[in-house]
């Protein structure tokens, strides 16, 4: 059994077997759309028009940035409000300031709907796959860049949503738990063997953050840069010790306890009471402060930690702290592609 | 001046020691610790202490339970520091009792005994904030590298922080270890003050008798289940291990038909986890009694100054933004004002009241 062959032969919705998807009502305020994200500990879902039962788009953490940065930057970027790089999502934008009260009016509940919100962030736009589709051909879809698919019936209805992180979760289920010194696989990867390091030999230039700097200028620079997580580093010489990573999703802990005041910490600060939140919500159990491997650690080893941190990135680093690069779920997605192109 | 016994008594009552006699205390620690092995074997009774994590007072409550040291004999497991108020005062003073004292108290290393743990959950931020340097945080941080990384009591009962390593198999490989050093982000040394045992619930009922490990959702170490548990104590002779490193609402947890068990003990947890602790009495013939406490009464205990915390004019300038936020998330604020947000974020700007930071 080679890995290629399981992948072409299992079935995308097979992975999600069991799945209640979440949806959110368009009417919703961004409060309670966000909240339900923040509850489900979903970092996007669909958004329904109940009137008509149709997808109208993604509601995504991305989104929620976008507004809190519009809604709360004291940069005063003039009329045109250009403060985003592309013009359509800036429209939008401009569009939902200048009617808010107006819209917020109509609503009965006097609230902003959510579904202005929707698709304020390229990196979720509506994708949608049959639900027995091959795992590979979800794998291709994966490596651009989008981290969530919708699949649908013969009849378009909903299915179920299909993650990056559900090919990870099952790619680390196939194969026993990495030991080092041990290779015990039955299935066949010789990548998969090999440290990760080898798998991908350039190194991604890390963008990183020293832990002075302000959560609201993490959150620029994420957004501007179009990633989702930033590493706090320590600057030693030409070495990033690594400190911390501040996500999108963080945001979810400042919306849940209501702590907007954090947003104005410094980022180094703004971290360490992250983790004090979620280690109160995780019954007392602390966990490593980043989600790091070695330089050495082997690819299946390292989708496996992935899978069972839940992680978005794994972080890589050499002697102690020493930052060298960052492996995401598009990276693991992008070689799992070059590695079933190979073998066609 | 050297004298340990003033030391001890100094920070009975909570007195900081100098940054010199830190410095001291930590060297002459290390001197001692070097002569350990990574097992130390103990006899009983002895009284074992799972995580205090700078709970102070609570410690405190625990010698007053369980007999000053070195009428009762101590073994504690680990995680002396970050979460509580008082990490200083919590491992000064285990260390100058440890030095004082040396068989009757076993001190073995914790996942917080570690440089980058204690830079983010609360001990650097509390040595420089009591020292005005990190100074002392280095001193104890070097120091954590001598820790020990188990106990044997009667040559029956295991003693370590976390768990067990899919990496050892033996009590001799746990001798061969080099543990002076950071703790490593994986290997032996990392599971056993990492890992975990799986809980005996119906979820994880097809778990518990797998011979494999499953990797740690914490991002180090593993989890292990019954099978693997028994089959350690088999081939290493021994009859029960007795572990820290998860919070347990009733102050302990026996597992596996007692073949394994928690013991916690630090009581309302992070000041607000309402939960009990416990400190495990073994006795001379291997009896083991866990006796419950809660945390100690607020009349006996210090709270700190807040002002110690909390910068109190950012303190009521966070107050302000967080009102300046709710209104606009609530939307209470004119029509006039809203439109202003997005031209020239007026509403934002009270220049005149916020500090220089925030401009």
């Amino acid at each position: 059994m080679n890995i290629t062959t399981i992948l072409k032969e299992t079935k995308c919705c097979d992975l999600i077997k069991g799945q209640v998807p979440i949806t959110i009502d368009s009417t919703k305020s961004v409060e309670e759309g966000c909240k339900e994200l923040v509850e489900h500990q979903f970092t996007s879902a669909p958004i329904i028009d109940k009137s008509t039962g149709k997808i109208i788009g993604m509601l995504d953490y991305r989104d929620l940035v976008a507004f809190i940065l519009l809604v709360f930057t004291k940069e005063k970027d003039g009329q045109d409000h250009k403060i985003f790089l592309d013009y359509d999502r800036g429209h939008k934008i401009k569009y939902i300031v200048e009617n808010a009260s107006k819209l917020s009016q109509e609503d009965e509940n006097n609230k902003l709907s959510i579904h202005l919100l929707a698709d304020l962030s390229l990196k979720n736009p509506t994708n949608t796959l049959i639900y027995n589709s091959p795992v590979t051909k979800a794998i291709e879809i994966f490596s651009n860049g989008i981290h969530r698919l919708i699949l649908i019936k013969e009849d378009g209805s909903l299915y179920g949503i299909l993650s990056q992180s559900d090919i990870v979760k099952y790619l680390a289920s196939i194969f026993p738990v990495q030991i080092p010194g041990h290779t015990n696989n039955s299935i066949k990867w010789e990548l998969g063997e090999k440290p990760i390091s080898l798998a991908k030999p350039e190194f991604n230039e890390v963008i990183t953050i020293d832990r002075y700097s302000s959560v609201m200028d993490a959150l620029r620079i994420m957004y501007n840069s179009t990633i989702s997580s930033i590493a706090i580093v320590e600057n030693m010489g030409t070495k990033k010790i690594l400190r911390g990573n501040i996500s999108m999703t963080d945001i979810k802990e400042v919306i849940k306890n209501n702590k907007w005041r954090l947003l104005w910490y410094p980022v180094g600060n703004f971290f360490e009471e992250i983790r004090k939140m979620q280690e109160f919500e995780n019954n007392g159990l602390d966990k490593v402060p980043v989600y790091t491997v070695g330089a050495e650690t082997s690819v299946i080893k390292v989708i496996q930690k992935l899978a069972v941190t839940k992680g978005h990135r794994i972080w890589i680093v050499t002697e102690g702290d020493s930052l060298l690069s960052v492996y995401s779920l598009t990276d693991f997605m992008k070689l799992l592609k070059s590695e079933l192109d190979k073998n066609q | 001046m050297w004298d340990l016994d003033k030391f001890i008594s100094m920070l009975y009552s909570r007195q900081l020691l100098p940054e010199s006699t830190i410095k001291e205390i930590c060297e002459k620690a290390k001197e001692l610790l070097c002569r350990e092995g990574n097992i130390q074997y103990i006899q009983a009774p002895v009284t074992v202490v799972g995580d205090v994590h700078g709970q102070f007072f609570d410690v405190l409550e625990i010698f007053k339970i369980g007999g000053y040291c070195p009428d009762t004999n101590y073994v504690f497991l680990g995680d002396y520091v970050d979460r509580g108020y008082y990490s200083v005062e919590t491992i000064a003073l285990l260390t100058c009792l440890k030095l004082r004292y040396p068989n009757r108290i076993q001190l073995i290393r914790g996942n917080h005994e570690s440089r980058s743990i204690t830079q983010t959950y609360g001990f650097y931020t509390e040595c420089f904030r009591k020292y005005g340097n990190s100074n002392v945080w280095k001193y104890f941080t070097d120091m954590f590298d001598f820790l020990g990384l188990g106990v044997i009591i009667n040559d029956s009962i295991f003693c370590v922080h976390g768990g067990l390593s899919p990496s050892v198999h033996t009590i001799d490989q746990i001798k061969m270890i080099d543990r002076f050093k950071e703790i490593p982000h994986e290997g032996p040394m990392t599971d056993l003050v990492w890992s975990d045992p799986l809980p005996n619930s119906s979820t994880f009922a097809s778990d518990l008798d797998r011979s494999d490990f499953l990797i740690s959702p914490r991002g180090a170490g593993y989890v292990f289940g019954r099978e693997i548990t028994r089959k350690f104590l088999e081939i290493n002779g021994l009859g029960h291990i007795c572990r820290a490193h998860q919070l347990c609402m009733e102050g302990y947890q026996i597992l596996y038909d007692d073949m394994l068990s928690t013991v916690w003990s630090a009581p309302n947890y992070c000041y607000r986890c309402g939960n009990k602790a416990s400190i495990l009495e073994v006795g001379p013939n291997l009896e083991r009694f866990f006796n419950v406490f809660s945390e100690c009464p607020d009349n006996e205990r210090e709270k700190p100054n807040t002002s110690e915390f909390d910068n109190r004019d950012s303190r009521r300038m966070d107050d302000l933004f967080q009102d300046v936020t709710e209104n606009i998330m609530n939307k209470e604020i004119e029509i006039n004002d809203i439109e202003d947000i997005g031209a020239n974020s007026d509403l934002l700007n009270k220049d005149k009241d916020m500090p220089e930071y925030f401009s």
